[in-house]
């Protein structure tokens, strides 16, 4: 009798392919373009689904397992902050409002973006595409929950954490916010893959979670940094999704160009606006600071978003427009847009335009 | 050429993977910030699960380094035994 041989696992880009493919069907009484109808609408022509590959070949099962992880580690520390009264160890009292304006600003939106992947993972044809939309829809789902179970400690002791949603739609400097992700998730698939899968996920996603996470770290904010490091780590996988979708895109079609270059354009300028509230929260709001806003944005929005332009000027593409109103704007430290007046909260404009 | 970065948290399980990194990218520079380090590299940066593995004393799959992973950046190819981050230009 032969000797039983252990049969080789599959490696990492079979497993993916095996997991990731084959999974829809070729409908045979209906149309394509009835059952995906935002597909084509938008003037990007996409040829063939599966030349679409996620890099780090994440499957469903190997999804959860290192969720969960990530979930455990962040529980034991919110417990062991909140058990130890973390909240009295904090630099000063004022850094609270650093953290109302990230509850008011910034957890709804992850809730925004959870519904917006939702959707595009519906309608996008590719079943590659899917798979990743669906897994940034669950992770955006898990920040909005962490966000607000971590911060709910602060909401026993101080006045200001109770009613973060009903802020969202009336303060007047979270229309910011507000707006940006409207705007995002009544957009098209492809446009809100490249406002939120690229310009806002790749380009700009560094600055919220990185130094002021770290910042955040450094003035005693133990349930701040835990969600915020355990969020970007999901960040770091849908970044790759949205430099991905825009190199598929891209690659898929020549005509796709100018229209994914207009969107580039316009989400950059409004994320960057996004992003004046972290500017605030940085420059103003941390009693022990780590670095300025605009040392972040020479790190992660010129030094890291220079290198990715200069990638992805092979296809054609080119630095976003009024890059030198954001560079004129950080170094004079306009950090926040809204506090500029009424002009810079036309977030939906170039800059000067009236 | 363009840097590429991975960022880390700092914590025992990041350890022996920040050593493992910077012994295999000679060219790579460490960048310690409160609770974690950022690695940048002149145009590549490879993670091997080998040199892991060998200061671990244990299997190690890459995919767990989505576990305390901060943030990255370039083009990223994951293998079995490699994820490698570029920029082409």
């Amino acid at each position: 009798m032969d000797m039983q041989v252990a049969k080789k696992k599959l490696g990492l880009k079979e497993r993916y392919q095996v997991m990731t493919r084959g999974l829809d069907w070729t409908p045979s009484y209906q149309k394509m373009e009835d059952i995906y109808p935002y597909a084509a609408y938008e003037g990007i022509k996409i040829h063939d689904w599966d030349k679409w590959e996620d890099p780090f070949r994440l499957t469903m099962d190997a999804y959860w397992k290192y969720q969960a992880e990530k979930e455990r580690k962040l529980y034991a520390i919110i417990d062991a902050y909140a058990q130890n009264n973390g909240h009295l160890n904090v630099t000063d009292a004022r850094y609270l409002n650093a953290v109302k304006l990230f509850l008011t600003g910034i957890s709804p939106l992850e809730y925004m973006a959870h519904r917006g992947f939702a959707h595009v993972g519906r309608q996008f044809p590719g079943a590659g595409p899917r798979v990743a939309c669906l897994m940034q829809s669950l992770d955006e789902i898990r920040h909005a929950q962490t966000q607000i179970h971590s911060l709910s400690n602060y909401n026993k002791y101080y006045n200001g954490f109770h009613d973060f949603r009903h802020m969202l739609e009336r303060v007047w400097y979270l229309s910011v916010p507000r707006s940006f992700f409207d705007d995002a998730v009544t957009a098209g698939p492809f446009e809100f893959m490249v406002a939120i899968g690229f310009s806002f996920e790749y380009v700009l996603t560094n600055l919220l979670f990185v130094p002021f996470v770290s910042g955040a770290a450094y003035n005693g904010d133990m349930g701040t940094m835990t969600f915020g490091f355990s969020a970007q780590s999901d960040e770091a996988r849908h970044m790759t999704l949205g430099l991905e979708v825009i190199k598929f895109i891209l690659e898929q079609d020549p005509d796709n160009l100018p229209i994914v270059q207009r969107w580039i354009d316009k989400w950059t300028w409004r994320g960057y606006r996004v992003l004046t509230l972290v500017g605030m929260m940085m420059d103003y709001m941390l009693p022990k600071r780590i670095m300025s806003w605009k040392e972040a944005w020479e790190v992660y929005f010129e030094e890291n978003g220079g290198a990715l332009f200069k990638d992805l000027a092979r296809y054609g593409i080119r630095p976003p427009k009024w890059l030198d109103q954001i560079s004129f704007g950080r170094a004079y430290r306009i950090p926040a847009g809204c506090l500029v007046g009424r002009r810079s909260t036309r977030w939906n404009e170039g800059p000067f335009s009236s | 050429m363009s840097t590429v970065f991975i960022a880390l948290q700092t914590n025992d399980d990041t350890r022996p993977i920040i050593g493992a990194i910077l012994e295999d990218n000679p060219h790579a520079r460490l960048n310690e910030q409160p609770a974690m380090v950022k690695i940048d590299a002149e145009g590549r940066l490879v993670v091997r699960r080998s040199s892991i593995e060998e200061r671990i004393g244990r299997d190690f799959d890459l995919q767990e380094l989505h576990i305390n992973l901060i943030s990255l950046s370039g083009n990223i190819d994951e293998s079995d035994d490699e994820l490698t981050l570029s920029w082409g230009a």
